[in-house]
């Protein structure tokens, strides 16, 4: 009895989460086209966004790609179909495993990061005090991460696929006397316009998630550290969480549009 | 009279934490207001500010009810409420000097931005800091970050200056200097001031007028003098 009704507590305040969340993207909508534009707050963000996330992805990224490629090698090596190795990692990374991953890494670290930024803010009476001085918090704080993430996270992604690639052809250099040049040739003969075009739509909805969730659960953490804790916590789980349902969904219009 | 307040409730949920509150502030005085812990003070200075909506009765700032302004006119208002916050609010992603910047980049109809830089200075000699101006809030101690927070406070000129519980958290010396510094701003500024405060050290130095808050109402009202030597146990509960 007490198991139902624990469910249906937690099943009944998931969607409450829900709709406040899709309250919160609505006032982002209506304050994103209103004055004034801060735009110097949210060129700042891309900065910190990207720039302190570049050798986070890049690390990840190459290890992503020499991993996978060693791991791939000696399953197509018995099929005797190691000359695919180009083609079928630079799809696997480009499509699907770059994107996904380096969303996950980046939901780590920029989404908890927002969370607990902006949840210590409300803590320490810091968006109070830009409210008072004259400012919408809002406006200076969310629309700018938000569309800071929405911006960032697609370059940020399409860099680690690259880095990505050339840890796998550094695989194959050393271990199948492949050059760069050819491995790469291999690689953009492979790409069409439907690997990259979805892969890359997709990466704007994964940035778009990743502000939204974590602007959603900082601005609204409750008072004390230990809510700002949680809201960064629940920001990367709720987040990761969301990348795979908006993964899915892009997966599966990709599929219709590009059978 | 800058600040009007009347018949102002407020409640969250069941708990109704104002029933009824009147303030006024008259132009140039200093009002303590006293109460205990989660009487309503800082709920009734963040309804002045618009920070929080009051469930009813008429709040008047500078003789504008701001219950029916819009945003921007709130904004602009706004510009003449200096507001001291209880844990400072420094901005923590930004040094001293854009601490100081960050209000007057929201208000450039005011003032002049090639006069950025002798303004924030100017407010940093206010408060005896000036050597801070490129520092981060976290390398300041409390002490230092209340001046700072005040200096950011004085920064628009403000008419009127709220200050929540402006001594709470420091030591004894450190509070008596802020205490001092802000009767010093006052003088300079002939600024109308708002004191919450459980601090009585500060009421006795400070106050023209005290308001004791009980209940969510006013329980009693009067000079420090008065209210301090006045025979009701309430009372008295808060002079001990």
């Amino acid at each position: 009895m007490d198991g139902t009704y624990s469910f249906r507590k937690n099943l009944s305040s998931f969607f409450i989460e829900i709709g406040e969340l899709t309250g919160f993207a609505g006032r982002f909508f209506q304050e994103l086209f209103s004055r004034p534009f801060e735009f110097r707050e949210f060129l700042r963000q891309c900065y910190n966004m990207g720039n302190k996330s570049l050798l986070l992805v890049g690390v990840t990224g190459f290890i992503l790609g020499l991993v996978f490629t060693l791991q791939s090698r000696p399953t197509l090596m018995e099929f005797g179909a190691v000359s695919w190795m180009p083609s079928m990692i630079s799809i696997s990374i480009v499509r699907e495993i770059g994107p996904v991953m380096i969303a996950l890494i980046l939901a780590g670290r920029i989404g908890s990061g927002i969370g607990a930024e902006l949840g210590s803010m409300r803590v320490t009476e810091q968006i109070d005090a830009m409210e008072v001085s004259g400012t919408n918090p809002f406006k200076f704080l969310v629309v700018t991460r938000i569309l800071a993430t929405t911006l960032m996270v697609p370059i940020l992604v399409i860099l680690g696929d690259f880095i990505a690639l050339s840890g796998s052809a550094l695989v194959e250099n050393l271990k199948g006397n492949v050059s760069y040049t050819l491995y790469f040739n291999q690689v953009f003969n492979t790409l069409e316009f439907s690997d990259l075009f979805p892969a890359t739509i997709k990466t704007f909805f994964f940035g778009f998630a990743i502000g939204l969730v974590g602007c959603f659960k900082g601005y609204n953490s409750k008072k004390g550290t230990a809510g700002v804790g949680k809201a960064s916590n629940s920001a990367v789980v709720f987040t990761s969480m969301l990348l795979f349902i908006i993964d899915f969904i892009a997966v599966f219009i990709t599929d219709i549009f590009y059978p | 009279m800058v600040i009007n307040i009347q018949d102002l409730y407020k409640g969250f949920g069941e708990t109704k934490v104002l029933n009824g509150f009147n303030l006024q502030l008259m132009e140039g005085e200093n009002l303590v207001l006293m109460g205990k812990s989660g009487s309503g003070k800082s709920v009734m200075i963040k309804c002045l500010v618009g920070l929080m909506e009051p469930d009813s009765g008429k709040v008047e700032v500078l003789g504008k009810d701001i219950s029916i302004m819009k945003r921007q006119e709130l904004d602009e208002l706004r510009a003449d409420i200096g507001f001291l916050f209880q844990g400072s609010a420094l901005y923590d992603s930004m040094t001293v000097r854009e601490n100081l910047e960050f209000p007057l980049r929201r208000h450039t109809h005011k003032f002049d931005l090639k006069n950025t830089d002798e303004l924030v200075l100017e407010a940093l000699n206010n408060v005896g800091l000036p050597h801070t101006i490129n520092m981060m809030p976290a390398e300041l101690s409390g002490g230092m970050q209340r001046r700072i927070a005040l200096a950011r406070a004085l920064i628009l000129k403000p008419k009127i200056i709220l200050y929540d519980e402006p001594t709470t958290g420091l030591d004894p010396i450190t509070a008596k200097e802020i205490i001092l510094l802000m009767l010093d701003i006052q003088k300079k500024y002939k600024t109308s001031s708002l004191i919450i405060t459980h601090d009585v050290d500060c009421a006795r130095v400070i106050a023209n007028r005290m308001i004791l808050l009980l209940d969510g109402i006013n329980y009693a009202e009067g000079s420090f003098e008065e209210l301090s030597a006045a025979n009701d146990s309430k009372i008295k509960a808060f002079f001990k």
